[in-house]
């Protein structure tokens, strides 16, 4: 039973790794659900490829699926500066509905059956396969190496605008490279784990560790902490319960934030009586 | 790893050999049956689906893998319908029963498929279904083949018991005879007649009793009709006199219920597999069931 879920967990770590920083990132810039809308872009790329008859799972589809995803970065960029009228937020969301749309118009014209191919672009976290933990666990550690060693320009551009203006850097560019790295970690983390364990590993794990501490590299080991936390409790759950591996991690990690969220409450309510 | 996973075999091996059942381990309710039905109580038949589960999107989950890491044989449905037993049997590996091992057993082998796409494949169609249309189930006529093949699978596994499979393998075949005797009997006259349908999982029950397929819902599954598909699809029925349209389980009734109401045809739920429905509880009372139905319906 245990070997059966050594690869799972090691991808999960993994996920926790790159995820829990990036989402720091996407809390900062309060754009939660950019995650959603560019693994949606990819996904349309991969079907559109597949409409021209590129094989799926070819190196040529994952290009495609990776281009789309660059696109939808460049979009997001692009339409930064124009943030105080038109929110980010709202781009990131149409974006999404667009794209899932499309995916379906394109799905209604092909020729085989639908369902296979939207299974086919999801992973599951039970059955990852070794090569490919270790091939995102390298995509990752480049694009993790990346992020730190440009991390003063990332976190000026992610937190202040106008300090980045005064200091002469190019927003719109470091704002591409910032999507375009997160749509690269996107389109293979979904690849393997699916959409909302994605989510929660990007997501949650950074914002409980908000609530505990201030320094960034702090609140990372939290992060750290707490992801591999709930990967361990999640997959517990799923074979003592006997239920989907991916769903009960993503359930762990909801529990725990609403734990937390309890605690904060309580805590706030006390400081404000004192 | 490896280690682990030699000391899992050692430990579960003697099981298999003393209990001296074999392990049997099925993707669908209909498998599991017939398998259950040829072996007897020499095998332990165990099912990774439930009858109300949606064959194309099954959540797997741990014991699945379980089980079939200590399978003798693992049937599935194949030509791609149960492509989740395939991620399942490989996390579990297991290589007796992997494709091209010895206990693995695809159901379709023998069948005789339909919607076999014609000429040459387009690169288009990439992996997905280029073996046709995988619902085989819902022709009884495919019972007995899949009997066949459990036999096959079985005797090749365990030559000492062959008498004893072959005496389960004709008491099923021979009550399975009757009831497609009887069935065909009942649905005589439906034949020739046309009957809508949700979409083409219901293709071989049209084909097993002569019924002509006035056109499906969904003409791709998964995908909702556009408005002229629906136009069309009422219109035939409207111009055709359709009494029914039969529809699966698993589908959503709010578009069969406006097509019934707009054309006054009935819609008829049918199980498309064991345990799908209540009343489905084998092979056989799947399709008695099924017919009995779908008659009351037009009656």
């Amino acid at each position: 039973m245990f070997d059966l879920l050594l690869w799972p967990f090691i991808a999960c770590v993994v996920l926790t790794g790159i995820h829990a920083y990036l989402g720091m990132h996407v809390i900062k810039r309060g754009v939660i659900f950019v995650d959603l809308a560019l693994a949606q872009t990819a996904a349309l790329g991969t079907l559109a490829g597949f409409a021209f008859g590129i094989t799926m799972h070819s190196g040529a589809s994952y290009l495609i699926s990776l281009g789309f995803a660059l696109a939808g970065a460049l979009f997001f960029a692009w339409a930064r500066p124009l943030e105080k009228i038109v929110p980010q937020e709202a781009v990131i969301g149409i974006t999404y509905v667009f794209a899932a749309a499309a995916a379906v118009l394109i799905l209604s014209k092909a020729p085989s059956e639908a369902e296979h191919i939207k299974d086919m672009l999801v992973g599951n976290i039970l059955f990852v396969k070794p090569e490919e933990v270790l091939k995102t666990a390298v995509l990752y550690s480049a694009i993790g190496a990346f992020h730190f060693i440009f991390r003063k320009k990332f976190w000026l551009v992610t937190d202040d605008c106008d300090e980045a203006c005064r200091e002469k850097i190019n927003i719109p560019f470091w704002d591409f490279l910032f999507y375009a790295s997160f749509g690269a970690v996107v389109t293979s983390s979904v690849g393997i784990a699916g959409v909302l364990l994605v989510f929660s590993y990007l997501i949650i794990p950074a914002i409980c560790s908000t609530m505990l501490a201030k320094s960034l590299k702090n609140r990372l080991l939290i992060s750290w902490g707490l992801g591999i936390a709930c990967s361990l409790g999640g997959m517990a759950l799923s074979v003592y319960k006997d239920l989907p591996t991916g769903a009960s991690i993503v359930a762990v990690f909801g529990i725990m934030f609403a734990l937390f969220l309890a605690g904060k409450s309580i805590m706030m309510g006390r400081r404000t009586a004192e | 790893m490896k280690k682990l996973f030699m000391l899992s075999l050692a430990l579960s091996l003697p099981f298999a050999v003393f209990a001296g059942q074999i392990n049997i381990v099925a993707s669908s309710t209909d498998i599991a049956d017939i398998m259950k039905a040829v072996a007897g109580d020499k095998a332990n038949v165990e099912c990774l689906m439930k009858g109300t589960q949606d064959p194309h999107s099954v959540e797997p989950r741990p014991s699945m893998v379980v089980k079939v890491r200590n399978a003798d044989i693992m049937a599935v449905v194949g030509m791609d319908l149960d492509m989740w037993a395939n991620s399942v049997i490989e996390a579990s590996r297991n290589s007796k029963v992997s494709k091209g091992g010895a206990g693995y057993l695809d159901m379709s082998e023998g069948i005789d498929k339909l919607d076999v796409p014609e000429g040459k494949i387009d690169a288009r169609l990439g992996d997905v279904h280029i073996y046709g249309n995988p619902h085989y189930q819902l022709d009884p006529k495919n019972g007995i083949i899949m009997a066949d093949e459990a036999l096959k699978k079985l005797v090749e596994f365990d030559p000492a018991d062959e008498k004893y499979f072959r005496a389960n393998h004709d008491a099923f075949v021979k009550k399975l005879g009757d009831g497609i005797g009887r069935w065909n009997k009942m649905m005589e006259p439906l034949k020739g007649k046309k009957l809508a349908a949700s979409h083409s999982c219901l293709l071989y029950f049209f084909n097993a009793f002569g019924i002509k397929q006035a056109g499906y819902i969904e003409s791709k599954p998964g995908i909702p009709p556009s408005p002229s598909e629906v136009i069309a699809l009422e219109k035939k029925i409207k111009d055709d006199g359709v009494k029914a349209v039969l529809v699966d389980q698993f589908f959503d009734m709010s578009e069969p219920e406006k097509i019934s109401a707009d054309t006054g045809a009935k819609t008829v739920v049918i199980s498309t597999c064991v345990d799908g429905l209540k009343g489905t509880e084998d092979y056989i009372k799947l399709f008695d069931y099924d017919v009995k139905t779908v008659l009351d319906a037009v009656k």
